[in-house]
């Protein structure tokens, strides 16, 4: 079954250029194209799509506040959002990876990281585009990591804080596995835990909240 | 201009010093039976250290000096007035000795104190065979109290007018300081912005030649290879504009979630302005082929809003009347924006603020300007006339008054 996407864009050029992009690739399949955040808030309601890949600035009304109203809808919470930026340092790839998107990616992404990003987050096995979004977290988050570590860590038993460490890292299922000497199996079910004690979504967020907390250090 | 010692002070000095010398000569011929040539003589020149000490304090001081001392000589001989110090000579040269500790700090001041005590002295002295010395000594006591007093006010105000001078040049220095840094952050503002859109139309490029060969049916490959290559250098030059963007962006929040606003969407600020309930006339005309550049819009946008938002926050019961309009017999064409309403009362005189700094920038940025002020009687208006293409070097607009 093809991995159904939607694009956001308010350049019809974006659109277009993308909708043909991903389309060219056997399994995936273009299901719509919307040209401001309320058009894609009503089309994913409807459509249902796997992952939806939206410009942060739209008019009307824009990504961030889009994707927060579609992780917030209990009807499309599941679809992941890749959100399109032209700027890696702006503060609002931040903003939306708190809120609940899946990665970011830069409009000038060629073909191949285009497809390999849709596929990646489908999945949900790994982390999208790992040492930039890092590296970009890391840079955003501000302040000294705090001394105390967030109390929502102390649920996490010795094995998962282990487990979080390394999807922090930016490291998929499999590398986990191999790492941890697990089966990939028992990773997934600890990864499927840690996310619902701590109220994550993806492992984007574990990333942020692994920076926020102090868990793990810039640098 | 403030009231201070270098305005009002020398003012009321010399003012001050016009009856002292008016006074001076009837008061020796009467009470000292001094001659009325020599008297006028005495009167002049004691008169005369007065303006003197304002610029020359130290010539000042020895004229007085020197002048009360002829005064003593010529009164030593009788007279029923006090002795050696006549009345009017002694305020002549009390005010001289307050203006010499202005102007001539505690050295001189304390100078001029002593040599007219040591002279009074031995005027006493010298006059004890004919003159009662008691009476002498009490006149020498009376000076000296009032001479020390006189020195030290004129010694404290000095350094309280220096204290006030520094006040004041600090106060000119970092007000210019706080203009030419709202001049920058504008700037900076103004170039963010520009290459925002520069860098979004770039990322286009890429999308576009990226997506080419999966658009256009019947690509050669020689072709595909060709816009791949445009769409590799396009995110390049995308990187590169990427760390120019990071230099300029300083604070959070500048980027913006919303795109970079066009001429079009002004209906947006109009509506903003009409929900707030206050009066505004929109005469429109600008066609939609008028060929309007997406930078001179984005510019346009942002002058309109700044010059509606300061309507609203100063007169926020006025109507506005807004012209936008490109005249088609203008070539090259030219944009002209109008902003204007009734002043309830005359400008009042002030710096430039942020929002006027601000649309100068904006719009010499795209090659226009922008004035400001009672450009029609009674009527507040904000002027923009920008090309309809943008060109870089425009004048950085004017305030007029």
């Amino acid at each position: 079954m093809s991995t159904r996407v939607v694009v956001v864009d308010d350049q019809e050029m974006v659109r277009a250029g993308f909708a043909a992009l991903l389309s060219a690739e056997a399994d995936l399949e273009v299901v719509g194209t919307a040209a401001d955040g309320a058009e894609a808030v009503d089309l994913v309601r409807r459509s249902r799509p796997d992952v939806v890949l939206m410009d942060i600035r739209m008019p009307v009304l824009d990504g961030i506040e889009a994707l927060r109203r579609i992780v917030g809808d209990p009807v499309t919470r599941d679809v992941r959002v890749v959100m399109l930026t032209t700027f890696d340092a702006d503060e609002y790839v931040l903003d939306s990876l708190r809120a609940g998107a899946s990665g970011f990616l830069l409009k000038d992404a060629s073909a191949a990281e285009l497809a390999g990003a849709v596929r990646v987050v489908a999945a949900g096995e790994a982390l999208l585009s790992p040492s930039v979004t890092r590296q970009v977290i890391a840079r955003l988050v501000d302040g000294p990591a705090r001394p105390t570590r967030d109390p929502r860590l102390r649920q996490l038993t010795d094995r998962e804080r282990d487990v979080l460490l390394l999807v922090a890292a930016g490291r998929s299922n499999a590398e986990i596995a191999a790492d941890l000497v697990l089966a990939e199996q028992t990773v997934k079910t600890h990864v499927s835990r840690i996310f619902t004690k701590l109220d994550l979504r993806d492992r984007a967020q574990a990333v942020v909240l692994a920076y926020e907390s102090g868990l793990v250090t810039p640098g | 201009m403030p009231v201070t010692w270098r305005t009002a002070g020398r003012i009321a000095v010399l003012l001050a010093a016009v009856p002292l010398l008016c006074v001076q000569a009837p008061l020796l011929v009467a009470g000292h039976d001094v001659a009325v040539g020599p008297a006028i003589a005495l009167a002049v020149a004691l008169t005369a250290a007065v303006p003197l000490a304002l610029g020359r304090p130290r010539l000042a001081a020895l004229l007085a000096v020197l002048a009360s001392g002829a005064q003593m000589s010529v009164t030593a001989a009788g007279g029923v007035g006090g002795w050696p110090w006549a009345v009017a000579p002694m305020l002549t040269v009390l005010l001289v000795m307050v203006v010499v500790g202005v102007t001539g700090g505690w050295r001189v001041a304390l100078l001029a104190l002593l040599a007219t005590l040591a002279q009074t002295t031995a005027f006493a002295v010298l006059a004890a065979p004919w003159r009662d010395v008691a009476t002498s000594l009490a006149n020498l006591a009376l000076w000296g109290s009032l001479a020390t007093m006189a020195a030290a006010l004129g010694v404290l105000l000095g350094r309280f007018t220096d204290v006030a001078d520094a006040l004041r040049f600090e106060r000119t220095v970092s007000a210019e300081a706080q203009a030419r840094r709202v001049v920058i952050e504008e700037r900076a503002r103004v170039a963010r912005e520009l290459h925002d859109v520069i860098a979004h139309n770039m990322s286009l490029v890429t999308v576009q030649a990226r997506s080419a060969p999966a658009r256009v049916p019947g690509l050669t490959p020689e072709a595909a290879a060709e816009f791949e290559q445009i769409a590799e250098r396009a995110s390049d030059t995308l990187a590169q504009m990427r760390g120019v963007l990071t230099v300029l962006r300083t604070e959070p929040g500048q980027s913006g979630r919303a795109p970079v606003p066009t001429l079009g969407q002004v209906t947006e600020l109009f509506d903003a302005v009409r929900e707030s309930g206050q009066g505004l006339d929109v005469d429109w005309r600008v066609t939609d082929d008028a060929g309007v550049d997406e930078e001179v819009g984005a510019a346009a946008y942002r002058i309109l809003q700044e010059a509606l938002s300061n309507v609203r926050r100063h007169a926020p019961a006025a109507p506005i009347t807004v012209e936008v309009a490109v005249d088609p017999s203008d070539v090259p064409g030219q944009l002209t924006l109008d902003v204007s309403n009734p002043l309830e009362r005359p400008l009042a005189d002030g710096p430039a603020g942020h929002g006027l700094v601000g649309m100068g920038e904006r719009a010499a940025a795209v090659g226009g300007a922008v004035e400001s002020g009672e450009l029609v009687p009674g009527e507040y208006v904000v002027r923009a006339r920008l090309p309809l293409r943008a060109r870089a070097g425009g004048s950085r607009g004017q305030e007029v008054r």
